[in-house]
């Protein structure tokens, strides 16, 4: 019934003219970055959260969260059309889709990617709606020392995000850690790392230094290779088959819950989900043969579990505060830009914003099938716009944003270093995401660790006092050491003992 | 690739211990527990043990690693890399004094240039869209304050 209730306060919220407008907006911006070869979806909402500074929280929220499911579903047109990912989550879709396409049957692959996008991001999003009363509740009873807990637990993550160097993704936390360090100390208000900087007292604004992050350095990735414009399939006809009806209704139903599971995982990215969710189904397949040639369950699969996971990695953000994913995580900083922490008390405090922002992921996920099939030819017409122009509009909208944020030019120019710092660290492997994470994460942790200390007296051992504080301490230790071990090389011993790598 | 990847590593040293030395003159520990200096100075220790393993790891690498591998590409990726970043690097320097609609028009105009091969007519259409066309947007609609000319007959007429 709490949730019923809730839901229809959600509802009544999402479905204001005003907010409806938001969200269709949002969608619209998504899917354009989605279509976007070249820009991914962290970059994409990076670059597009100054837009919403001047809006109401609520209307701000609502649209950022739903260019974030947006791209998700703009991502596949470019890899059924053109065989090129907008995003990588629908990397996996270019296999099976474009050769659909290339038999004429674009618009059925993109029907039904379309339809198994909606039906994984409702499914995920009513997960969402029955875990979020529970677990709030739990979160609730935190104080200090738990939430310094799960903060840490959320810092664990960092290395699901390792990628191929643990060295290197550390190295990265640091540096982000390091960089929320500067401005005034949270506790006694001492100046760090400011430089008699006016600027800096305040700390490094969170905006401009993730559209430096992501939005900057991909750009200048993309002008250092020089993308060519290619030529997309025609779409055809929008509607399916029986059969390809049929062949599509167990792996949408199997994307579902594959996504949404993995968008619980922190770590986990909306791509692991999508091949898993295809190599799931390819194995499952009577007749695997069919996959690679146009089999219309390589697409349904993989498409439905990357929309369920992207809605099912907000479960942890609304309920616990923690950011599953990079994307997450800039998500994250909107909300505080706006003056709101996710998590427990969110829920508390402004139930009609909680609620109103779930509810628009079921008006989003409507908006974005409507979006996706019978306009599907404007964001054909979109992909003919040459690059030059398209990454020069970019790069203009990025100045506006990032100086609109504080009306400073001093913001243009901490992107510009930023984006030319990850630029150059890119070209080394290291990742970005960790960054993004401890810059947001590492206030709040250290806010929540000197508080605890504070009321110890400096007694270092209050941090295990707290029996669910050990356990989510316990949790983040298992997460590092699991995650740690594929960073240790396998090795077969054989015969005298010489060691294979 | 292996001797600008070691020295990489040892800016990434040299950043870290600077850290260590500017978070100790903050104050470290208090009877209350950690200062302002305390997460910094174990942040900047982290960091240093990290780039000192990585360097390590580097060494160890076989040959010249990913050798075939060029740090910045040669010729018309990297000219074109370089002019966004001085084009930036020019409207920090100017916005404040030309105004961002004449600012961001010369931006426009060169990136297009450089950029692509664009239509003429079409270079000056995006360039002007973007620069008086975005401004009026921006300021009208979205009450986004852009910064006008500081020079006072730039500014007499609107820029």
């Amino acid at each position: 019934m709490d949730i019923l209730s809730n839901l229809l306060l959600g509802l009544s919220v999402a479905l204001t003219p005003e907010n409806l407008l938001y969200a269709v907006l949002g969608c619209v911006f998504g899917t354009l970055i989605g279509v976007l070869p070249g820009i991914g979806p962290s970059a994409g909402t990076a670059l597009l959260i100054p837009l919403t500074a001047r809006l109401p929280p609520t209307g701000a929220i609502i649209m950022l969260t739903a260019i974030f499911y947006g791209t998700q579903y703009g991502g596949t047109i470019t890899s059924i059309l053109l065989n090129v990912p907008g995003e990588a989550a629908s990397a996996i879709t270019c296999i099976d889709g474009h050769q659909m396409a290339k038999k004429g049957r674009a618009g059925a692959a993109l029907s039904v990617a379309a339809i198994g996008s909606f039906i994984g991001g409702t499914f995920a999003t009513i997960a969402l709606v029955c875990v979020a009363g529970p677990l709030t509740q739990v979160a609730l009873e935190f104080g200090p020392v738990e939430f310094f807990a799960l903060m840490v637990l959320g810092l664990s993550l960092l290395m699901g995000l390792a990628g191929d160097s643990m060295v290197k993704a550390l190295m990265m936390g640091a540096v982000g850690l390091l960089l929320a360090m500067i401005g005034m100390d949270p506790v006694r208000g001492a100046p760090r790392f400011t430089f008699g900087m006016m600027e800096l007292l305040d700390g490094l604004n969170f905006v401009p230094v993730i559209m430096g992050l992501f939005g900057l350095s991909e750009i200048l990735e993309n002008a250092e290779k020089k993308l060519s414009q290619s030529v997309g399939a025609e779409v055809g006809s929008l509607i399916p088959s029986r059969q390809e009806v049929r062949d599509s209704a167990a792996p949408v139903i199997r994307g579902s819950i594959v996504g949404t599971l993995l968008g619980l995982v922190p770590g986990m990215t909306g791509s692991m989900s999508s091949f898993l969710s295809y190599s799931m189904e390819k194995k499952l397949s009577k007749h695997p043969e069919r996959f690679g040639h146009g089999a219309v369950e390589g697409v349904a699969g993989p498409e439905t579990a990357n929309n369920a996971h992207a809605n099912g990695a907000l479960i942890p953000l609304f309920t616990l505060g923690i950011p599953a994913s990079p994307t997450v995580a800039v998500l994250m900083g909107a909300f505080m830009m706006n003056g709101l922490i996710p998590g427990p008390f969110l829920f508390r405090e402004q139930p009609a914003l909680v609620w109103g922002v779930i509810a628009s992921f079921f008006v989003g996920n409507v908006i974005l099938v409507i979006l996706n099939l019978p306009l599907i030819s404007i964001w054909v017409k979109i992909l003919k716009i040459p690059y030059s122009i398209l990454f020069a509009v970019i790069l203009a909208f990025m100045v506006i944003g990032a100086y609109g944020v504080e009306n400073s030019i001093f913001d243009v120019a901490v992107m510009l270093i930023s984006g030319v710092a990850a630029y150059l660290l890119k070209k080394f492997d290291f990742p970005m995401a960790p960054i993004v994470l401890t810059l947001i994460l590492g206030p709040v942790m250290e806010r929540a660790l000197r508080r605890s200390m504070e009321m110890s007296q400096g007694d270092i051992s209050i941090l295990f006092s707290s029996p669910l504080a050990v356990v989510l301490l316990i949790l983040s230790a298992v997460i590092i050491v699991t995650s740690s071990l594929k960073f240790i090389p396998a090795r077969k011993w054989s015969g005298g003992g010489d060691a294979e790598v | 690739m292996k001797r600008i990847s070691l020295l990489a590593g040892a800016l990434f040293l040299a950043f870290s211990l600077v850290v260590c030395a500017a978070s100790w003159s903050m104050d470290y520990y208090s009877s209350l527990g950690p200062g302002p200096g305390f997460f910094p100075f174990w942040l900047g220790a982290l960091l240093s043990l990290l780039s000192l393993i990585w360097i390590v790891q580097v060494s160890l690498e076989k040959g010249e690693g990913d050798g075939d591998v060029h740090f910045l590409s040669d010729g018309d990726g990297l000219l074109r890399v370089a002019s966004i970043v001085g084009a930036l690097v020019l409207i920090v320097a100017f916005m404040d004094t030309i105004g961002f609609q004449l600012s961001m028009f010369a931006f426009l105009l060169f990136l297009l240039i450089v950029l692509g091969r664009v239509k003429p007519w079409l270079t000056i259409v995006v360039a002007t869209a973007g620069s008086f066309g975005l401004n009026y947007m921006f300021t009208t609609w979205l009450d986004v304050q852009l910064p006008a000319s500081s020079i006072t007959a730039l500014a007499a007429i609107g820029l």
